[in-house]
């Protein structure tokens, strides 16, 4: 083999195996809510590792990528939803999220569009709070996720497909970690298509 | 020539590995750097958290200043980078504190 053929081949391996490297961190990310960290708890994920030293390089750059940065777990402890009865959340359909209180000083649970940013509607309104939900008499509670508006406990879908749906839990008892996939967590439904 | 081979298997191998993890490694800090963008996407130049109406004060305290009409506000990705932003204090108003953040420095 010629010099020069030597030097093309080398470069081409050079190349190939950085945009493998790379395409590689990139699907490793995308793939980034099911890591190996990741835990199921009903419907809802969660990370053992997010917001600790213990995060690795690819747990960094996934919450880097969908939200900035993750508070530190004896603040907050974050659970996301990506589907309903085994289906993207798309504003072509009318949820329902039932449930009970859910053990933590504050929480709340906001919608998120395709993009990891709040789905636009005229209400400018993206989450339920705990302090600001209705609940029934025997502390309960249904959360209405539809493109129209409803009485009581709302979020707007606005207009998107493969939507989320973040669970923040502040300052969740201390005993949360060894407990993250044994909480009762609200669950979601879907009923209908909307009109 | 096979030992030629092997050595450059093995190193495209590394490349491939050292590749990977510089990527991931920068991602971070790329996306800081797009925080304006992200802050003007989010809320028309401004930053929402969702969060309870004392979390900032919480901030504030574990910053030890004192909650000023400048407040420093300190946040780690994932508790091993630290980010420093400079905020105007604004007095909580309801679940969501909106806040323009400037990066100032940030500490790796």
């Amino acid at each position: 083999m010629s010099g020069v053929s030597r030097i093309v081949l080398i470069s081409t391996i050079i190349l190939i195996s950085l945009a493998v490297g790379v395409y590689g961190a990139f699907y490793a990310i995308s793939t980034g809510s099911h890591m190996n960290s990741s835990v199921a708890c009903g419907q809802w994920w969660t990370n053992k590792v997010v917001g600790s030293v213990d995060a690795d390089a690819r747990t960094r750059a996934y919450v880097a990528k969908i939200g900035l940065l993750a508070l530190a777990p004896e603040e907050t402890t974050y659970y996301h939803l990506y589907d309903a009865d085994g289906e993207p959340i798309s504003s072509d359909f009318i949820y329902e999220i039932r449930g009970k209180d859910i053990p933590a000083r504050w929480w709340s649970i906001t919608l998120y569009g395709k993009d990891h940013f709040f789905v636009p509607n005229e209400e400018n309104r993206f989450s339920v709070k705990s302090t600001q939900i209705e609940r029934k008499a025997d502390g309960s509670f249904v959360i209405y996720l539809q493109r129209a508006f409803h009485e009581g406990n709302w979020i707007p879908l606005g207009q998107g497909q493969d939507m989320s749906l973040t669970l923040r839990m502040y300052n969740p008892p201390p005993d949360i970690r060894n407990r993250l996939d044994q909480l009762d967590l609200p669950t979601i439904h879907k009923i209908r298509r909307a009109p | 020539m096979r030992s030629w081979v092997a050595v450059t298997l093995i190193f495209s191998v590394i490349i491939a590995v050292l590749a990977y993890y510089v990527t991931l490694y920068f991602i971070p800090r790329y996306e800081m750097s797009k925080v304006e963008d992200r802050i003007a996407l989010v809320a028309g130049g401004k930053i929402c958290f969702d969060m309870p109406p004392d979390q900032h004060q919480r901030f504030v305290a574990s910053c030890a200043l004192p909650p000023t009409r400048f407040t420093v506000l300190a946040f780690t990705i994932s508790a091993r980078d630290l980010y420093i932003f400079l905020a105007p204090f604004q007095t909580p108003t309801g679940h969501c504190r909106c806040l323009p953040i400037i990066p100032i420095i940030s500490l790796l």
